[in-house]
């Protein structure tokens, strides 16, 4: 996730947000990761066990996942997984969302 | 019963427990140390000598399973060497005794005669197994996809229906770990047996020549699955498999729109072939591919649920209050 840091500052005043979802109730080592690394992202909880966003409405097991989603709120690109190299693609998958 | 033989009784439980438990400490202890050793060893031979060692003195663990896996990877999958892949899982059958552990032995054995595609062997084993223990579902899914890897549609085909039908609520309530016991969970992997199960079965099925029933399983399959969000099936290789036996029958609309979610949506290498293949057989060249493929896109890209949670700070956050920009979702996972 630091990977994306650099979009995000490029492109946060173009209309740009990424928001992380901490899939695994861990507060603590959310916090911890998220300060040490400087991460200016919005970060949101999962939900309670029996009301999880991740895993009731997407269905997701495999993390990370991640979304690129289009100003209408559609899905246009998604990634599972994630290897440094990744965020190039993500970031061409971006400037096309944001170009239109 | 008396109150003094209850607590006697309560009392040799504990201490037998305690023993269990110091016991399966121990081997804890000695299957960390292995892998210690299993790292550190130079040699391939060296690693394999771990192995063989640990396995001679605790063969019937949790673990055999795991350490004939790592000298079936050393083996079979990083020098190609089946045959003394195969060597050495017999070896470790000669002593091992404790039943459950034998049946894992075994579904690598399958596993590798699958690998190998050697048929009568793995009939064979399918038999063996059987006289171990009633087959469960893990075990005909091991025997039916070797099976299939081998092209013994017939043997898939017997497997595949035992699975589908062990494939009930009982079944996997009594597989799933206690803290999963939701029913939301249970019915998620209940559809896994059933949607993967009928995936190959369907595979099968249009192979040995009997192509209408497998299309029609595969759409009993599709009812059954899980999907992802973004459109394909989670298990089996549903579309994989149906978009090639339409291929075959000449219908490429069809197989383009069984290839089109994972060609489009996951976009490796191996998904988009599948996806071209079908353009350019329908197309005759794979001009416009690309154009294709984004219009496909553009088609498949479905609206996000929206969703509200909370923040670290405790405030509530809706999804949709994010409308209007381009937004990456991550689901991350904490370390």
């Amino acid at each position: 996730m630091p990977l994306l840091k650099p979009i995000y500052e490029k492109y946060r005043d173009k209309g740009f947000e990424i928001v992380a979802v901490d899939y695994k109730h861990d507060t603590e080592g959310a916090l911890k990761f998220i300060e040490e690394k400087d991460l200016p992202f919005v970060f949101l909880e999962n939900g309670a066990e029996d009301e999880e966003v991740a895993f009731n409405i997407f269905g997701i097991q495999g993390f990370p996942t991640t979304y690129i989603i289009d100003r209408e709120g559609k899905i246009m690109f998604y990634h599972r997984g994630f290897r440094a190299g990744n965020e190039a693609q993500m970031e061409e998958e971006i400037k096309i969302l944001l170009e239109e | 019963m008396s109150r003094r033989v209850v607590t006697a009784l309560a009392l040799s439980a504990l201490l037998v427990l305690s023993a269990a438990t110091q016991d399966e400490e121990a081997y804890r202890d000695a299957y960390k140390k292995m892998y210690g050793d299993y790292r550190a060893a130079e040699t391939q031979d060296a690693k394999l000598d771990v192995l063989r060692g640990f396995l001679k003195r605790h063969p019937d663990g949790q673990y055999t399973r795991n350490v004939v896996s790592y000298a079936v990877r050393l083996l079979a999958y990083q020098q190609d060497n089946i045959d003394g892949a195969l060597e050495f899982v017999a070896s470790v059958l000669e002593i091992v005794k404790a039943p459950k552990v034998r049946i894992q032995v075994m579904q690598v054995q399958a596993d590798l005669y699958g690998k190998a595609c050697r048929g009568d062997e793995l009939q064979k084993l399918a038999m063996e197994m059987a006289k171990v223990r009633e087959l469960d579902y893990l075990d005909r899914v091991i025997i039916a996809r070797n099976a299939n890897a081998c092209e013994l549609w017939d043997l898939a085909l017997e497997h595949y229906d035992a699975a589908i039908a062990m494939s009930t609520r009982e079944a996997v309530v009594a597989d799933l770990p206690p803290d999963w016991q939701t029913e939301q969970r249970i019915q998620h992997s209940l559809r896994s047996r059933l949607g993967s199960s009928k995936a190959s079965k369907g595979w099968a099925l249009v192979n040995s020549g009997r192509v209408e029933e497998g299309l029609a399983v595969f759409r009993e399959a599709e009812r059954n699955s899980n999907f992802y969000y973004v459109g394909m099936p989670k298990y089996g290789n549903l579309y994989v498999y149906w978009g090639r036996a339409l291929m075959e029958l000449g219908d490429y609309d069809g197989a383009i729109e069984k290839f089109a979610p994972a060609g489009v949506m996951m976009g490796d290498e191996d998904s988009v072939m599948l996806l071209r293949g079908a353009y350019v057989a329908k197309n005759g060249s794979k001009a416009g591919f690309e154009q294709f493929r984004w219009d496909l896109r553009l088609k498949l890209a479905k609206p996000i649920e929206d969703f509200a949670v909370t923040d670290y700070q405790g405030r509530k956050v809706t999804f949709s209050s994010f409308k209007g920009k381009v937004v990456l979702l991550n689901f991350w996972y904490p370390t």
